[in-house]
């Protein structure tokens, strides 16, 4: 009986003890003390970026108030690690958003302080951001600043095209004849067929697989729960499957495998056309500062549209924005900083580091002239135009996934049309059913 | 006096098990409970669920997905278990002789065990780049055409037990050296007298002597088979791995992608324990049917 008795206390004992040593693994012992003087320090969680430490120094030096103490995530894992964080509870008290949709599920987790009620105390000014107003609103409440435009662009590589004789891609929308199939014919006609020189690079995300779609506003999944696809589908999965059979295209296994980054395959000369976002001219600075480009300089690139088959030219895309941490003690600090990004002081910074802004103002355009090489590019990244953002709902973390698998699947079976078609909509369900 | 004594061994005994048994408590024992407890919620990862009750479990059984996992993940235990087990005796039963730089080869062929799997994987996947990894590139200067090691589904698992393969065999090797090393000569001599030859000594005494060992080889190196991981990670791209179209996606991969990338830690969590049931399956009939074969007699 006394041996159970001591036994029984020493687990007791060790049980208290393990009980008091719990707060030493959660997140919640790496939230930092309030400072009793000098500015207040904010956790800002972001993915490692050439440029972002830029803007947020920018943003240091311009006041005393506040000061942002970067957390550097690296940038292929963030969404996987920014999830693993926020369910730890590390202590932070803004993050960026890379995978705009995964803010559903953040929003309904409860990490994500609506922003209503700071942007009504400070006055905050957002006329400026009222096209991406619908991009970042979740049950009427406004839940982040958009710092970062959307849009996808054609970068093309000047040089490629005067060696090979051929009509750069700006030619073609000035023609009203830049569509996917042209696009398609000159990217076979750009490759040298033997993997020296690249027409085209479509990067593995699952929107870049189905841009002839997403401009059809194909929504794969509405938010009311109902499967949305058409043949656009089809012909997106083809187009690939058919870029890659001529060799006009990486193949997307070769891509995953190899961890070829996009930015890099632009930098090594040999690729022609490279359909990607308003932050590449940013990563081209940086390749331009670092001496990173080879085979062609500077001024031996462009920027235009992407192809479209549609009546109306629209591009795709899905503004970046910050998100306030609902567990901050700083969050006024924090409104501070995530409203100076997206507002006008902010966006000049933005543009100057080569990213186009959400905020468009006559010195955001003045700025970006030095992170273009010409006035035809500045042109086309600047023009308004209608974008999409790619399948903006609860599901599409998932949709994402469902598309990435089924077009693997084509690229390396015989499918016929109806099993590719069979196959989207089946996973499609699949995630309606299953979605909490 | 007695009762004190017993009660002061029993503190004692206590005091030196208590620390192993709580950090078996905190990171084993608790993490599954939590497991299977989140298995029947809709957690996401937040500070809000509920419970859905079974909803998981059916999700995960009607799911092509989870099934298409486990059958890949069948495959890849099974031949890398076979080839493992079989590489490791063979070496064993060499390296046990009278072999030239006998210790140097032990621990040559035992090192890859102790290497950290995501070097290992970061090397392979440079080595069998499909354009200018060093294989490719050897088997063009000899005119054979590049191979699609890890781009080609229907070589990329194959690849991928290879170098689990190459990984762990060495482990293997030294356990059956342990137990090459605990049998008794005398039984070999006994055998050379009534006229055995290398066979017969093989299968009459080394394997069924070795059987403990091979036992104790093939329930772990199951078990190491099914959580297979990290080689996937790294060397099929990531969180954008488990290709090409799911021909690598193990049910490890599955579980974290469903967890970490699509927030379905509930759905995640069911994959899990039903990970956890088969393994307490194979490894209770493995434990139940050793009576069969497994010899413990003294050697």
């Amino acid at each position: 009986m006394r041996t159970r008795s001591l036994i029984a206390g020493l687990v007791a004992a060790m049980a208290i003890a393990l009980l008091a040593a719990v707060p030493v693994f959660s997140g919640g012992t790496q939230e930092p003390s309030a400072a009793t003087s000098g500015p207040t320090t904010i956790t800002f969680i972001m993915w490692q970026d050439p440029t972002y430490p830029n803007i947020v120094k920018a943003y240091n030096d311009s006041q005393s108030k506040v000061k942002v103490d970067m957390q550097l995530v690296t940038s292929a894992d963030y969404e996987t690690k920014l999830t693993t964080m926020l369910a730890g509870g590390v202590y932070m008290d803004a993050y960026m958003e890379k995978r705009q949709t995964d803010m559903f599920a953040q929003y309904a987790n409860g990490y994500i302080e609506p922003l209503d009620s700071y942007i009504k105390k400070y006055n905050y000014d957002t006329s400026g951001l009222e096209s991406y107003k619908s991009a970042v609103t979740i049950d009427g409440k406004i839940v982040a600043i958009p710092f970062r435009g959307a849009k996808y662009y054609i970068y093309y590589n000047k040089k490629m095209f005067a060696d090979a004789g051929i009509d750069t891609p700006d030619v073609y929308v000035k023609n009203g004849e830049w569509t996917w199939q042209k696009f398609m014919e000159v990217a076979e006609r750009m490759a040298s067929g033997d993997g020296q020189k690249w027409g085209a690079l479509l990067y593995t995300w699952g929107h870049l697989q189905v841009m002839p779609a997403i401009q059809d506003h194909v929504d794969f999944i509405t938010p009311d729960g109902k499967i949305d696809i058409n043949d656009t589908v089809l012909q997106s999965f083809k187009m690939r499957k058919e870029l890659e059979q001529k060799k006009a295209i990486m193949p997307y296994v070769d891509i995953v495998a190899t961890k070829l980054h996009y930015s890099q395959a632009f930098f090594n000369g040999n690729l022609a056309m490279l359909p990607i976002g308003e932050w590449f001219p940013g990563m081209m600075l940086d390749a331009k500062q670092k001496d990173s480009l080879k085979g062609f300089t500077w001024n031996d690139w462009g920027v235009t549209r992407l192809p479209s088959d549609q009546s109306t030219y629209a591009s795709l895309g899905a503004p970046t924005f910050n998100n306030m941490y609902s567990g901050s003690n700083n969050k006024d600090a924090a409104f501070d900083f995530i409203g100076w990004m997206g507002g006008p002081q902010g966006a000049v910074v933005v543009a100057k580091n080569g990213f186009l802004p959400a905020m468009i103002t006559p010195e955001v355009v003045s700025a970006l002239k030095s992170a273009l090489p010409d006035e035809e590019s500045l042109k086309y990244f600047t023009e308004k135009t209608p974008v999409i953002p790619p399948y903006y709902t609860r599901y599409g973390s998932r949709v994402e996934q469902a598309i990435l698998d089924t077009m693997q699947k084509y690229l390396v079976n015989d499918m016929t049309d109806d099993q590719v078609m069979g196959e989207l909509k089946s996973k499609l369900q699949d995630i309606v059913n299953t979605t909490n | 006096m007695a009762k004190t004594k017993s009660a002061q061994h029993a503190f004692i005994v206590a005091s030196f098990l208590l620390p192993s048994f709580i950090g078996f408590f905190v990171f084993v024992l608790l993490p599954v409970i939590a497991t299977v407890g989140l298995s029947f919620t809709n957690y996401s990862g937040g500070r809000t669920l509920h419970l859905v009750g079974l909803t998981n479990y059916f999700s995960a059984i009607r799911s092509s997905a989870f099934l298409g996992s486990l059958w890949v993940t069948a495959r890849f235990v099974v031949f890398s278990v076979a080839f493992q087990l079989v590489l490791a005796f063979i070496f064993a039963v060499m390296l046990n002789g009278r072999v030239f730089a006998r210790t140097f080869l032990r621990g040559l062929y035992f090192l890859p065990s102790i290497l950290s799997s995501i070097a290992i994987g970061l090397a392979f996947a440079l080595i069998l780049n499909p354009k200018q990894g060093p294989v490719n590139m050897f088997l063009q200067s000899l005119g054979i055409a590049k191979q699609p090691w890890l781009t080609s589904p229907k070589s990329a698992l194959g690849t991928l037990i290879f170098v689990t393969v190459w990984q762990s065999f060495g482990y293997y090797m030294v356990l059956f050296l342990a137990g090459l090393q605990s049998i008794n000569p005398n039984l070999y001599e006994c055998a050379e007298l009534d006229g055995a030859g290398l066979l017969r000594k093989l299968l009459s005494i080394t394997i069924p002597m070795l059987t403990p060992t091979t036992f104790f080889c093939i329930t772990t190196a199951i078990i190491k088979g099914f959580q297979v991981f990290d080689l996937v990670y790294i060397m099929t791209g990531g969180q954008q791995g488990g290709g090409p179209a799911r021909s690598t996606t193990v049910l490890i991969y599955d579980i974290y992608r469903n967890a970490f990338s699509s927030f379905r830690m509930g759905y995640a969590s069911a994959e899990a324990t039903i990970l956890l049931i088969v393994l307490l399956v194979i490894t209770t009939v493995q434990y139940r049917s050793q009576k069969g074969w497994v010899s413990y007699e003294a050697t």
